[in-house]
């Protein structure tokens, strides 16, 4: 299972065998994701902020979507970028992140994370996550992102956030 | 957007007055930015969003993220209609569920 650690003023993760290619595969899929109008993941990942206004909601899409989708593919393809490979079978490795690049990478992990809640049919708060192999993707993500967050938490001297009294990242019935 | 109301369409005086009247919906009348619960993010991720974007002391941060957590949602600035969607936007590239609402409670 990935490490993070503290590493002079960024972090260190140490990816297990596999894990540094699963990330960039994903990473890489995400731009295809951006670039299809019709996949529902995008639809969930661009919300509306005008749920109840069609008319604002299309002015503020016509301002905002496309810079939107520019960043956070950006955002993804920094972590492929890192990363360096696509390769399933992958050797264990270590990569050295700045706190600014850590942040791009808790946001990417994010739309991961939400593309494939999507993929999973993970709707509400009350689904569960699927025992398979996507599902176990899933979980992976959120024991990473959840990591990632906590050190650099650590790194601006916050307590882990939110973990006292909430739980267990990978507890499946309890994800926020 | 002040502009792409009603630009071209009509006279000098005509447009001074929409612009009166859309000065006042837009400044005076507060707005709201608002995150609502999803199930996917995590709670010491939207906790940091809050913290390092808008600024809000930890125990704020805390605070605000279990509101969205056990309420569903959470109001977390208000103000202006731009500011309000410029944090909307920015709460989107943080991969938050976030709204505009007008302030009418």
């Amino acid at each position: 299972m990935t490490r993070i650690e503290r590493h002079d003023t960024g972090l260190r993760i140490h990816f297990a065998e596999g894990e540094a290619g699963i990330l960039g595969s994903l990473a890489r899929q995400l731009g295809a994701v951006f670039d299809d109008e019709a996949d529902p993941a995008r639809a969930r990942m661009l919300p509306s902020a005008y749920p109840d206004d069609a008319e604002a909601d299309a002015e503020f899409r016509r301002w905002t979507s496309d810079d939107l989708v520019d960043r956070k593919a950006a955002a993804a393809r920094g972590i492929a970028d890192a990363v360096g490979t696509d390769d399933p079978a992958s050797a264990p490795t270590s990569l050295d992140l700045s706190v600014a690049d850590a942040d791009g990478w808790a946001r990417a992990l994010t739309d991961l994370r939400v593309t494939l809640a999507s993929r999973l049919g993970i709707e509400s708060d009350d689904d569960r996550v699927p025992n398979t192999m996507t599902g176990a993707v899933y979980e992976w993500l959120g024991h990473l992102q959840w990591t990632l967050v906590e050190t650099l938490d650590e790194l601006d001297g916050v307590e882990p956030a939110a973990s006292s009294d909430s739980a267990d990242p990978e507890a499946p019935e309890d994800p926020r | 957007m002040l502009l792409a109301a009603g630009a071209g369409t009509v006279t000098g005086t005509e447009l001074d007055e929409q612009l009166d009247v859309l000065t006042v919906a837009d400044f005076s009348t507060p707005w709201l930015t608002i995150v609502w619960n999803d199930p996917v993010n995590l709670m010491a991720y939207v906790e940091r969003v809050f913290r390092r974007y808008f600024g809000f002391p930890p125990d704020e941060a805390h605070r605000l993220m279990m509101l969205v957590h056990t309420e569903g949602r959470a109001v977390v600035a208000s103000g202006p209609r731009e500011e309000m969607e410029r944090h909307v936007e920015a709460m989107h590239e943080f991969g938050l569920q976030a709204t505009v609402a007008r302030d009418d409670a």
